[in-house]
């Protein structure tokens, strides 16, 4: 069972514990598969006092009788691994932490932490790498972060071994002692003080990269003489240089997709990023001329090295575009979905137009995804988004069960542009087609030998509607200082071939946005979404001026993209 | 090395979890250890604050601690200790040392404050383990108290005496230079607190548990 464990001193009110209480409270009442919560520290009175408030809160005092909310008071400093290594995610909700001891303690034991973004602790836990840092002093970011590890047992595995490789030796009493002892050693030689270089994602990554140094090397068949992180995503990613030249290398790991946090209770374990399958995909793509050649791959160890490839800045915002829509055809143009797989998964989205529950629809749809990925692409993809107007159906079920994990002014409207999307047409039955899934200006390279290339084919898979030309302009717009759906919507409608395409790509563009802001609510960052709030506010009035003009003039509405 | 560790705030034998015991006196009772397993000599200073503790304890050839009974033998508000200053330092030049240590290391500005008048006859070498910010504490919101006035003064004296200045992070080190402007930041370093890997590391899981009990007899 799930277990969240917090230790600390009970009755120091820097520690937060009614804060811990507060999002046990919620954490109880919501769609969550049942966890356990164990609360250490303090002596006897004082964990008797914690019973005593845990006994004034219904959903809280029932738990307790039931034994699924255990109060220890203070274990032995020893035995406190035991207790660690046996958590799902150790919990700090501090108020203020000058270090934060049992975010290490936890992490050395291979355990991820939630804890408030206060003090030493930011220093101490890579958000999204080793755990997750959330707003303090508030209980629905802390809840929402927590009940990510309770809905996903895969994400303890993947953050706990990040936990595990950043803190071993990062933390290591022995090293420490000796800096103490170079420090008393320079000051009585009359030596300048070093400063500690400031440690983050890329120090986790070079452990990452030193561990599977022997591999890399082996697949090269050359010794690695240096390397550069260029990490843009989890997937911790290299430059690796030999006597021989230069490589792309992806340590891919096992671990949920980001789709998971909108996951509901029991829809867990089994989605989980599979190594192999992405190093099969890369392969596969990589018939495509503009996809980049694979030199060797180990799929026991995710390891996939790809040719190296140059940035290619220089591109004009039209070039560009027209670059990326070549190189999305390329991609399309390598997989055809045969009739009968085809027509299967037509057949379950016709089932799910008439499906009452949006549960069925979603878990059906999610199915039928993952069989034709499996009989097309021969693999298996966790979690996917695959059809827009069935992301509209995952968006609208998530808001109305987790209504409390999200800030209320956008789950308000989220629901509001859900509901207009789903009243504008009925489901589009299209069969999806291959995709880049992550269409965006930074992916758009060259190689040495000047011709084009596209990178990062991490999310490649199959899509419903031009997702791809939707991800571009979502993503161009990000780095706006004002949303404008109404040029973003125009630029879709311009590039879209078919009436259904210039919808569908209108839905991916909302479902981005609000997506996006789920997500970072579902790690715990309660900031206001003020571009996403802009944004989806404007949208239902830019989609209606974008589509009445297009059919006005009964021809594609002609919007520059460069206005 | 002979170095003199002075942490009057907190017994680092005191068990980390109760009261306002924390994290950071567990890793002094580490550190020590682990500087004598290096092979200097270790003394800890403290302030006695339970009545059946000894006043003196040898842990061996390079390490041993005293507890100075100066102020009440219980657990206090260590901010309003700073009315015992001269008492602590007087009681501090009294201990039989064997010889002059090479590096004093205080912790908490209490102890900074007593270290600073200890300097420099007990030590050629003054490191100060800032252990919580005065300014940073009441810029968070926290209750002021009448100890305030009289912990800045000292946190600065001592902020622009100490040899070096040791913060845990880099974020205390970031609070530590804007709070107080004037620290010249050529003495800061960060080293963060240290754990044992024998101890905090990865225990087997409840299947291999379940099979450990059960060879043993245990259900």
């Amino acid at each position: 069972m799930p277990t969240i464990t917090y230790v600390g001193r009970v009755t120091d009110s820097r520690k937060g514990l009614p804060i811990f209480l507060d999002a046990l409270e919620l954490l109880l009442s919501a769609d969550l598969p049942p966890f356990r919560a164990r609360i250490v520290g303090g002596g006897p009175a004082e964990a008797i006092a914690v019973e005593c408030a845990l006994s004034r809160t219904n959903g809280c005092s029932a738990s307790l009788r039931a034994g699924r909310i255990e109060v220890w008071s203070r274990v032995e400093r020893a035995a406190l691994p035991e207790l660690y290594s046996r958590s799902t995610v150790v919990c700090i909700p501090s108020l203020r932490e000058q270090f934060g001891m049992v975010a290490v303690e936890a992490m050395m034991c291979g355990t991820p932490v939630v804890a408030s973004r206060t003090g030493g602790l930011q220093d101490l836990i890579l958000h999204d790498l080793t755990g997750y840092l959330v707003d303090r002093l508030n209980p629905v970011a802390l809840a929402a972060a927590l009940a990510q590890f309770v809905r996903n047992p895969g994400l303890t595995v993947w953050m706990g071994r990040n936990a595990l490789l950043w803190s071993q030796k990062r933390f290591d009493l022995e090293l420490i002692a000796r800096r103490y002892v170079d420090l008393f050693e320079s000051l009585g030689r009359g030596l300048q003080i070093t400063c500690d270089k400031e440690y983050g994602p890329s120090q986790l990554r070079e452990r990452i990269i030193e561990a599977d140094r022997p591999s890399v090397e082996r697949l090269l068949g050359a010794p690695l003489t240096k390397w550069q992180d260029v990490s843009s995503s989890p997937t911790p990613s290299f430059v690796v240089r030999t006597e021989s030249g230069r490589y792309f290398v992806k340590l891919h790991q096992s671990r949920p997709p980001s789709l998971s946090c909108l996951a509901g209770a029991g829809n867990n374990a089994r989605h989980m990023y599979d190594p192999a399958d992405q190093i099969k995909l890369a392969r596969l793509l990589s018939s495509a001329s503009v996809v980049p050649r694979v030199i060797s791959s180990d799929n026991r160890d995710g390891i996939l090295i790809q040719e190296f490839l140059l940035d290619d800045p220089l591109l004009t915002e039209e070039q560009a575009v027209s670059r990326m829509l070549q190189a999305s055809a390329e991609i399309q143009s390598l997989v055809t979905v045969s009739e009968p797989a085809g027509e299967r998964f037509l057949s379950v989205l016709r089932s799910a137009a008439v499906a009452n529950k949006g549960d069925e629809v979603v878990a059906l749809v999610d199915e039928a995804a993952t069989e034709l990925s499996s009989i097309l692409l021969d693999i298996k993809p966790p979690l996917r988004q695959c059809h827009p107007q069935i992301e509209l159906v995952r968006i609208e079920n998530y808001l109305r069960k987790n209504s409390w994990a999200v800030r209320p002014e956008f789950a308000a409207r989220a629901k509001s542009v859900v509901r207009f999307l789903m009243s504008e047409r009925p489901l589009v039955c299209a069969v999806p087609r291959l995709q880049h899934g992550s269409m965006k200006r930074e992916h758009l390279m060259k190689r040495p030998n000047r011709s084009a290339a596209v990178c990062d084919l991490d999310h490649a898979g199959l899509y419903v509607g031009p997702h791809d030309i939707a991800h571009w302009f979502h993503d161009q717009h990000l780095r706006e200082k004002a949303p404008a759906p109404f040029r973003m919507l125009g630029q879709i409608h311009s590039l879209s071939l078919t009436d259904d395409d210039r919808f569908l790509g209108a839905v991916w563009l909302a479902v981005f946005p609000i997506f996006n802001a789920l997500w970072r609510f579902a790690r715990g960052d309660w900031s206001s979404p003020e571009w996403d709030m802009q944004f989806l506010t404007a949208y239902p009035e830019a989609f209606r001026k974008v589509f009445t003009q297009s059919r006005e003039s009964a021809d594609v509405l002609q919007c520059p993209l460069n206005t | 090395m002979r170095i003199l560790l002075l942490t009057l705030t907190d017994d680092p034998f005191d068990p980390a979890g109760v009261g306002r015991f924390g994290g950071s006196q567990a890793f002094f009772f580490d550190l020590s250890r682990q500087l004598v397993r290096l092979g200097h000599v270790v003394t800890i200073v403290t302030r006695l604050n339970d009545r059946v503790k000894p006043c003196f304890q040898s842990l061996g050839p390079n390490c041993c601690v005293h507890r100075i009974a100066v102020g009440p033998a219980a657990e206090v508000d260590h901010h309003s200790l700073n009315y015992l200053h001269e008492e602590l330092v007087t009681s501090i030049r009294a201990l039989p040392f064997e010889a002059r240590f090479d590096i004093l290391q205080t912790s908490n500005w209490l102890s900074g404050a007593v270290g600073l008048a200890l300097m420099p006859t007990i030590a050629d070498k003054h490191v100060h383990h800032v252990l919580s910010l005065g300014r940073a504490r009441l810029a968070v919101g926290e209750e002021p108290s009448a100890h305030d006035e009289a912990r800045d003064e000292w946190e600065c004296r001592i902020f622009a005496s100490a040899h070096a200045l040791v913060c845990v992070t880099a974020d205390e080190q970031r609070t530590l230079e804007r709070a107080y402007p004037d620290v010249a930041k050529g003495r800061v370093t960060i080293i963060p607190y240290g754990l044992d890997p024998d101890v905090f590391s990865p225990r087997p899981g409840d299947a291999y548990d379940y099979l450990r009990r059960s060879s043993n007899g245990f259900t």
